[in-house]
């Protein structure tokens, strides 16, 4: 346990006293980011733990760190993000989905974490949820060009839907910098496909 | 007539010889004479000898008067003068008077004179007429002679020469005028005629006396003797007029005793009753009386009573007395001469006869009959007193009658005359014995009722009595003997209720003293109870147990028992159990009576432990139904407290205190009809206290015994899930087995037990077993008709997907080798086989199996091209033949891989209704790899954010 945990677990102690973790979540807390200022030394320090253990490998480590991030200073969008990616990576997509649900809660236009939580949604099999992230994370950002890709994948592969992947794979190669062979031959499979129906 | 002293005398006489009277008078001239008045008559010489005489007695004043008389005349003047004549006349007269009084007197004082004596009184005598006729011729005197004749005529008399007597008399009637001048005299000679037997020369002489009347002191004797001559006339009917006429005479106040009739009126009495018998008895007298009654007229028929019964003529004596009654049937005298007429016939020996008289008499002189409305009873307490002696004497008669002959006439008879001496002697103590023979006869003719209002009226109608109590218990004994005649429960209530009950309570308090008292609270509030008279029986038994503390511990446990009951019904369960165990302990140890009181003792507690449930105590309560079991073992209770107790202990959550108690009951009252249950709550309570096993068990055990199929059923099955949670799978197995064994229905639930059996062989690896569960879940849901579900169907399509995939495993077994024909038919059979169980296990459509099948049969399809690939290669083929061959292969290999592609991507096609598990997700990951240009298309996640924004 990192010492910022340890600090967390005292003061959860003394919070749960006084009005429970909502305070925290109405943005009184002193881990607040205020502006510009330097989160404070533990909260980064904690990130920066998790950020190695998740390149370790060590994804249970980094679920811990940034699932106490998420509760004790959840104004931070980043830990949100990276514990939905680190539980993917346990195949917890469960948990995943629980924890981009509640980030969203706190960051509603955080396109990242909504087409995370698309992605999730995939692997559970949800796949027209999936598709509603998706489109909800291009609202939130309608240059995201991965999640038309990935929208692309969902409609191609698991929704069947031919025409909804190729739009999507279109304005991915329209979004991207550089056109994507691979995803050129995507669509020209999908258009042999429809062609051959 | 002029009186001088001489003549005092003679006065004295006539009435002295009124005064003598004699069934047959003899005239009794010789009567007494004063002496102090004699000395009336003396010379002043001789009253002063008298006056100075100071003597002790009267025969020696007189003889004193005599000898100065005597000395007067022989020491006095000469008779020359007068004066002096005359007072030696009168000195003569008086020794004469005074001598003859003495001789007179000493004849009457003696019984019989000796011979000495009588020749001595002779020679007086005539000394004495030797005086008077010196008298008579010296001193003659017309006015004196006729007394100083009588003298002298008594003098004869007494001398026995009655002619000479008589013929002085008469001299005195020729010489000396009328009879009526000379009344003395007349009734002399009266007398005299009357002792000669000239009772027609009586009747005249008295006749003429009578007709004087009263002015002449001989009226009344000459009346008497009137009757007397007419008696010996034989002229009965003129004798009984005089005699009557003669008592009626008599002042009443002289009748009022017949022994105070002395002399005449009793003689009279006598001889009218005799006249009466002469006539023909009572008749004669009923002639003679008016219709109002005089005064004498009891008397003459009760003497003409007793005349008849002294000569033992009862029926003439009983026509007497009735002779009055009849005339006079309220007079006071009445109802005596009635009872005479019993008493007579009692002397006789006429016993009927006697005892119609007495019936007749209180019939005709009982209390509320008319005498007693002329009569006041203050003045008749001797008739009273014989109505109520004859009533007790019939009561008597008739009861014993009725005793011996068994007769009911008899009883009521008796019952009568007990009844009316109760009545018309109220309240008073002597009526007690009456009424307890009224009472007692009452209660032999089975009159329980009227025996009883009896016995109560005895008890409790008079001032407190020696037998008071008796009485009052005896009216509850016939009370109880009524009760006992009673059939119809509903009157037999409304008697105890109304009577019964009542007097018992009366008879307690009046007579709290009486032995009884104990015995009759404890059957009082026995029955009082019984009836649901709580209010009576608590009082009853209350005072039973407070006020007689030592009485016999029979009534005591009968007391404390009934006041257990009474507060067990209201509920006062504390009172209750005290009084409970207060009736045990009038009991010995061995006594059987015990055991009920001990289940009384033991609910009592056991209701106590009930309230402390209801009043949310249930730790309380289970130690509460624990101390009813202390308290009374043995009762019937016992079992049902033991289990409550447990019960108790449960609902407060205190398992570890359940589960000792309900091992003791279930080791004790196995065959309990709670004892099921308990096993059932003591698996609960190993299963609550972490001892999974030991639940098993007490479920295994449960599910033997249960009644309820149902209820054995589920412990067999509760048992089994234990066993294999507690990780006994052996006990598992077996316990399993077992409730497939026992329990085909429903169908559901084996399928389910066969689940299990299939989970623990399959963790024991035995392949055959599972082999087996999987075909009979698979036949179980084939038959199970309208029990089918979708379980069951989940059950099945596992199990038919087991098989498959066991097939599969088969399948993969085989290699193809040379001989390759022999060895690849032995993989395509394997190969059909396995693919028809994957079909089969598809038909069941359920998602989660058929995307699995569906995936194995693709890597079927996939491993027999894959097999042929892998397959060994002749090895005589040299380059070109085996290269040709191995395009041969890959020929025959390709439709395969097709195959599986297809059936993969059918597998992926399952997405559009919603299916994706791992099944489908493992056809999409061999699908990227086997078709890669289609399927290998990986989403990409957004970068880890290095930063915390």
């Amino acid at each position: 346990m990192s010492r910022f945990m340890r600090r967390c677990a005292e003061w959860a102690l003394l919070l749960a006293c006084l009005s429970g973790c909502a305070s925290l979540q109405s943005g009184s807390s002193a881990l607040e980011p205020a502006g510009d200022e330097q989160p404070p030394a533990e909260v980064l320090s904690s990130h920066q733990d998790a950020l190695a253990h998740l390149e370790a490998g060590r994804f249970g480590a980094a679920v811990e760190e940034w699932r106490a991030l998420t509760v004790y200073a959840p104004a931070y969008p980043g830990p949100w993000l990276n514990l939905v990616l680190a539980l993917q990576r346990q195949h917890d997509y469960v948990a995943a989905e629980n924890e981009a649900r509640k980030g969203l809660e706190f960051h509603p236009e955080f396109a990242d974490l909504q087409h995370q939580l698309a992605v999730v949604l995939r692997h559970r099999g949800q796949f027209t949820a999936a598709k509603a992230a998706y489109q909800a994370a291009l609202a939130m950002d309608p240059g995201f060009a991965l999640a038309q890709r990935n929208l692309g994948v969902l409609c191609d592969l698991y929704l069947h839907d031919l025409e909804c992947a190729q739009a999507a794979y279109a304005e991915y190669q329209q979004l991207s910098s550089e056109p994507d062979a691979e995803v050129n031959r995507w669509l020209a499979d999908l258009q042999r496909r429809r062609s051959a129906r | 007539m002029r009186v001088n002293r001489g003549n005092i005398g003679w006065l004295l006489l006539a009435f002295g010889l009124m005064g003598c009277a004699s069934p047959d008078p003899v005239s009794r001239v010789a009567d007494l004479v004063d002496p102090a008045s004699l000395a009336e008559g003396a010379p002043p010489e001789a009253a002063a000898v008298n006056a100075g005489a100071s003597l002790a007695n009267p025969d020696q004043h007189r003889q004193a008067a005599i000898d100065a008389y005597t000395a007067y005349l022989q020491t006095g003047p000469e008779p020359s003068a007068i004066e002096d004549a005359q007072v030696r006349a009168d000195a003569l007269q008086r020794v004469g008077d005074l001598r003859l009084q003495a001789v007179r007197q000493r004849m009457l004082g003696e019984d019989g004179p000796s011979e000495p004596a009588a020749n001595a009184e002779s020679t007086e005598l005539a000394a004495i007429a030797a005086v008077y006729e010196q008298l008579l011729r010296e001193h003659p005197s017309t006015e004196r002679d006729p007394a100083v004749l009588y003298q002298l005529a008594q003098v004869y008399e007494l001398q026995g020469e009655g002619e000479a007597s008589f013929a002085v008399l008469d001299r005195v009637v020729s010489e000396y005028g009328p009879a009526d001048a000379h009344p003395e005299v007349q009734f002399r000679r009266a007398e005299r005629f009357y002792a000669t037997g000239d009772y027609s020369a009586a009747y005249s002489a008295y006749g003429s006396l009578v007709a004087l009347g009263d002015t002449t002191p001989y009226w009344h004797q000459a009346q008497y003797k009137i009757a007397w001559t007419r008696y010996r006339q034989n002229r009965h009917a003129d004798a009984l007029d005089e005699f009557l006429a003669l008592l009626a005479l008599q002042p009443a106040g002289q009748l009022k005793t017949e022994s105070a009739a002395t002399g005449r009126i009793e003689d009279a009495l006598t001889m009218a009753a005799r006249c009466a018998d002469y006539l023909g008895g009572s008749a004669a007298l009923d002639q003679r009386f008016g219709t109002e009654v005089a005064a004498h007229e009891p008397l003459v028929y009760a003497r003409l009573a007793e005349h008849h019964l002294a000569n033992s003529r009862y029926a003439d004596a009983v026509a007497a007395w009735d002779g009055f009654i009849r005339r006079h049937p309220l007079h006071r005298a009445a109802p005596g001469f009635l009872m005479n007429q019993a008493h007579a016939f009692d002397s006789a020996g006429f016993a009927p006869e006697a005892l119609a008289i007495r019936r007749r008499f209180v019939a005709e002189y009982g209390l509320d009959q008319p005498f007693w409305r002329h009569h006041d009873r203050a003045e008749h307490l001797d008739t009273l007193a014989v109505v109520e002696k004859q009533l007790d004497v019939l009561a008597r008669h008739f009861h014993a009658r009725a005793q011996q002959d068994k007769d009911s006439a008899s009883y009521a008879t008796a019952a009568g005359y007990y009844r009316q001496r109760v009545v018309q002697f109220a309240g008073q103590l002597a009526t007690i014995p009456s009424h307890f023979g009224l009472a007692d006869l009452l209660l032999e003719t089975q009159d329980y009722t009227g025996a009883g209002e009896a016995y109560t009226q005895i008890a409790y109608g008079y001032p407190p009595h020696a037998r008071s109590a008796e009485a009052g218990y005896a009216a509850l004994l016939a009370n109880q003997a009524h009760l006992q005649s009673l059939a119809d429960p509903q009157a037999k209530a409304q008697w105890q209720r109304a009577e019964m009950y009542p007097a018992m309570r009366r008879f307690a308090e009046q007579f709290a003293d009486h032995p009884k008292v104990p015995a009759v609270l404890a059957q009082l509030s026995e029955r009082a109870f019984e009836l649901g008279e709580q209010t009576l029986a608590l009082w009853a038994a209350t005072r039973l147990v407070n006020q007689y503390p030592q009485a016999d511990p029979v009534l005591l446990q009968s007391g404390w028992t009934r006041l257990g009951y009474l507060a067990f019904d209201t509920g006062d369960y504390p009172r209750a159990e005290h009084a409970f165990a207060s009736a045990l302990h009038q009991l010995a140890v061995d006594d059987i009576a015990r055991q009920p009181l001990l289940d009384q003792l033991g609910l009592s507690v056991y209701r106590q432990a009930e309230a402390l449930i209801a009043g949310g105590d249930p730790s309380a309560a289970g130690s509460e139904f624990l101390r009813a079991v202390a308290l009374a073992p043995g009762s019937g209770i016992e079992p049902q407290a033991r289990y409550d107790a447990a019960a108790a202990y449960i609902q407060a959550n205190d398992w570890l205190r359940a589960i000792p108690v309900l091992q003791e009951y279930l080791s004790r009252f196995a065959q309990h009809e709670l004892a099921v249950e308990a096993q059932h709550k003591l698996a609960v309570g190993w299963m609550e206290t972490g001892h999974p096993l030991r639940a098993a068990r007490q479920w295994q055990s449960l599910a033997e015994v249960h009644p309820r199929p149902q209820v054995r059923r589920e412990a067999a099955w509760q048992a089994a899930e234990l066993f294999q949670q507690g990780g006994a799978n052996g006990l598992a197995v077996s316990a399993w087995s077992d409730y497939v064994q026992r329990h085909p229905t429903p169908v559901a639930d084996l399928i389910e037990a066969r689940a299990q059996l299939l989970e623990l062989y399959e963790a024991a690896g035995d392949a055959a077993a599972v082999r087996a569960q999987r075909r009979a879940i698979i036949q179980a849901d084939r038959n199970a008709a309208s029990e089918r579900s979708r379980r069951t169907q989940l059950l099945a399509a596992q199990a038919a997907l087991g098989l498959a995939v066991e097939q599969q495993a088969n399948f993969d077994a085989i290699r193809l080798s040379a001989p390759f024909e022999r060895s690849l038919a032995r993989k395509q059979v394997a190969m059909r086989a396995t693919l028809d169980g994957f079909e089969a296990a598809i038909r069941y459509a359920i998602a989660s199996v058929t995307s699995e099948a569906t995936y194995r049969s693709a890597e079927v399809y996939a491993g027999f091209a894959s097999a042929m690939m892998d397959s060994e290669r002749p090895s005589q083929l040299d380059a070109d033949a085996l290269e040709e061959y191995e395009l041969l292969l890959e020929e025959q290999a390709y439709p395969f891989e097709e195959r599986a592609i297809a059936i993969h991507t059918r597998n992926t096609e399952y997405t559009r209704d919603g299916l994706y598990d791992d099944w489908v997700a493992a056809s999409y990951r061999d699908l990227a790899r086997m078709m890669p240009a289609r399927y290998a298309k990986e989403e990409r996640d957004v970068a880890v954010h290095a930063s915390l924004r």
